[in-house]
């Protein structure tokens, strides 16, 4: 595989660990973050090569799926690599004009959210919550539908410039010991579209699950089970050892 | 004119009514201008796109012959500022309502659209009647301030210059081709930092609309403004005249 720099995008999961503050007073308002022990660190380090990270935490896969549209890299070759996260993020266009992301779909994540708003404006929960519902156009949910989507539209990137190379798979999951997408879901992609998935290296499970163990040793803490810096690494070394499968 | 392969981007202006014109995207003005310069073209607009979802067009649709492209020129027609863009549950798309100006608000055919964006309206003009909110949504007083829709504009065209940048061999031209503002120069606070690629600057920086805005004989029916085959040529002529001179920079 031929490629100059490493476009990294997706969510929290990708951003690079960040710690609470262990002041009992600041620990809500203060993090510490690490963005140079997230895994597109360690790959790039790996192969040699530039990164980007255009990550953003709480991205829905909507979202995820246009970062690169943010980027501000010139690699000529690049290797654009999407992380993508759990469903249950709806995507929606803000009043800047950005894609934004509702953390969750529950009627407390909502209420949450209009607590957020300046204006105290709530919104449309009766329609985005009937992405949670299957479809009658195909019997997939609404959120199947935009992760579907999403990924079709990363390997467009490879349309427009035909010197990219994208790569994609689960890495944050809801469900970190199963098979993450259906069999059904995954036939509604073309067989070069799932032949540049990097779960195939994890038996098709999310890479959450190289960093969730008894021991936490490898995520943030025992109640947040974001990968640190030795979970991070070993996503790299699953997503290197993929394109090494592939190259 | 040194590109190969033409990519038009827009609303219905630049989709040309196909089904109303019948002549299929080859008269379109993207199908004229292509077949001017004997280039491949692929004409992605959609009827009632939003701007935002526009500028993501190359992303949603299939671009036949793209990739063989080694130097496409990829052209966003944009539109009027006030469309909602949202996904649509079936298919998880990115869409537009063609409007959300109070009396097309009933007219959606999406169960709960009207609630989605009436509460996705309050969120780009917060604290804004009706009243208000037509007047900044119809533009029918310039002003100087850049609020709701129109940073959405401003994002899209940000994201269409990003093109440039995904495909180093790409050049990106934009501007506005439908208006409600026929008549008024486009709003030079959201050209900048990318004014030298908008197309508008070669039309007295007026959407060009204008052109066919003026006679009947150009519009596709009474009271439909849209262009009809003498209108579609006027814009096919103010392309092919940029790009004949100096690829239009």
């Amino acid at each position: 595989m031929d490629f100059d720099g490493i476009i990294a995008c997706g969510d929290s999961y990708t951003i690079g660990p960040v710690y609470n503050s262990k002041d009992s007073v600041l620990k809500h308002i203060s993090q510490v973050r690490e963005p140079q022990n997230a895994w597109p660190v360690f790959l790039a380090k790996e192969l040699n090569v530039p990164y980007v990270n255009l990550s953003r935490g709480g991205a829905s896969n909507t979202e995820i799926a246009l970062q690169p549209l943010q980027t501000t890299s010139t690699f000529k070759k690049p290797l654009m690599i999407f992380g993508f996260t759990i469903d249950i993020r709806y995507p929606y266009f803000g009043k800047d004009g950005k894609i934004a992301s509702l953390n969750g779909m529950r009627d407390s994540d909502f209420e949450l959210e209009d607590s957020l708003r300046e204006n105290q404006t709530t919104l449309a929960k009766d329609f985005m919550q009937r992405f949670l519902l299957p479809t009658k156009a195909n019997g997939y949910t609404g959120m199947d539908n935009l992760f579907v989507e999403s990924v079709k539209r990363v390997m467009n990137y490879e349309k427009i410039n035909t010197n990219a190379t994208v790569i994609w798979g689960d890495i944050h999951s809801q469900y970190v010991y199963d098979e993450h997408r259906s069999l059904g879901l995954k036939k509604q992609f073309s067989n070069k579209t799932m032949s540049r998935c990097f779960n195939s290296v994890t038996d098709w499970f999310p890479l959450q699950q190289l960093s969730t163990s008894e021991d936490h040793s490898f995520q943030i803490s025992s109640t947040d089970s974001h990968p640190n810096k030795y979970g991070c690494q070993r996503y790299a070394e699953a997503i290197q050892k993929f394109i090494a499968s592939i190259s | 004119m040194e590109y190969d392969y033409l990519l038009a981007c827009g609303d219905s202006f630049t989709e040309g009514c196909q089904d109303i014109i019948g002549n299929g995207p080859e008269g379109t003005w993207p199908g004229v201008v292509a077949e001017h310069f004997k280039i491949p073209f692929s004409n992605i607009a959609k009827g009632g796109a939003s701007n935002t979802e526009i500028s993501l067009q190359p992303l949603q649709s299939i671009i036949p012959e793209f990739a063989k492209a080694k130097r496409p020129l990829i052209i966003f027609g944009l539109t009027v500022p006030y469309r909602l863009p949202y996904l649509m549950p079936s298919w998880g798309i990115i869409q537009s309502h063609y409007s959300i100006l109070p009396e097309h608000m009933d007219e959606g055919d999406v169960r709960y659209l009207k609630k989605f964006a009436l509460d996705m309206l309050n969120t780009y003009y917060p604290n804004m009647d009706d009243t208000e909110i037509r007047g900044r949504s119809s533009c029918d007083e310039p002003h100087d301030s850049i609020d709701g829709y129109l940073f959405a504009t401003q994002q899209s065209i940000k994201i269409m210059m990003q093109y440039k940048i995904i495909n180093p061999n790409a050049e990106v031209m934009w501007g506005w081709i439908h208006s409600s503002m026929t008549e008024d120069v486009v709003d030079t606070n959201l050209l900048l930092p990318y004014r030298d690629y908008c197309f508008n600057k070669h039309s007295g920086w007026l959407p060009l609309q204008h052109l066919t805005d003026e006679d009947e004989k150009y519009w596709l029916k009474a009271n439909d403004h849209h262009p009809n085959e003498k209108g579609i040529q006027l814009y096919a002529d103010f392309f092919i005249q940029l790009l004949e001179n100096n690829n239009g920079f």
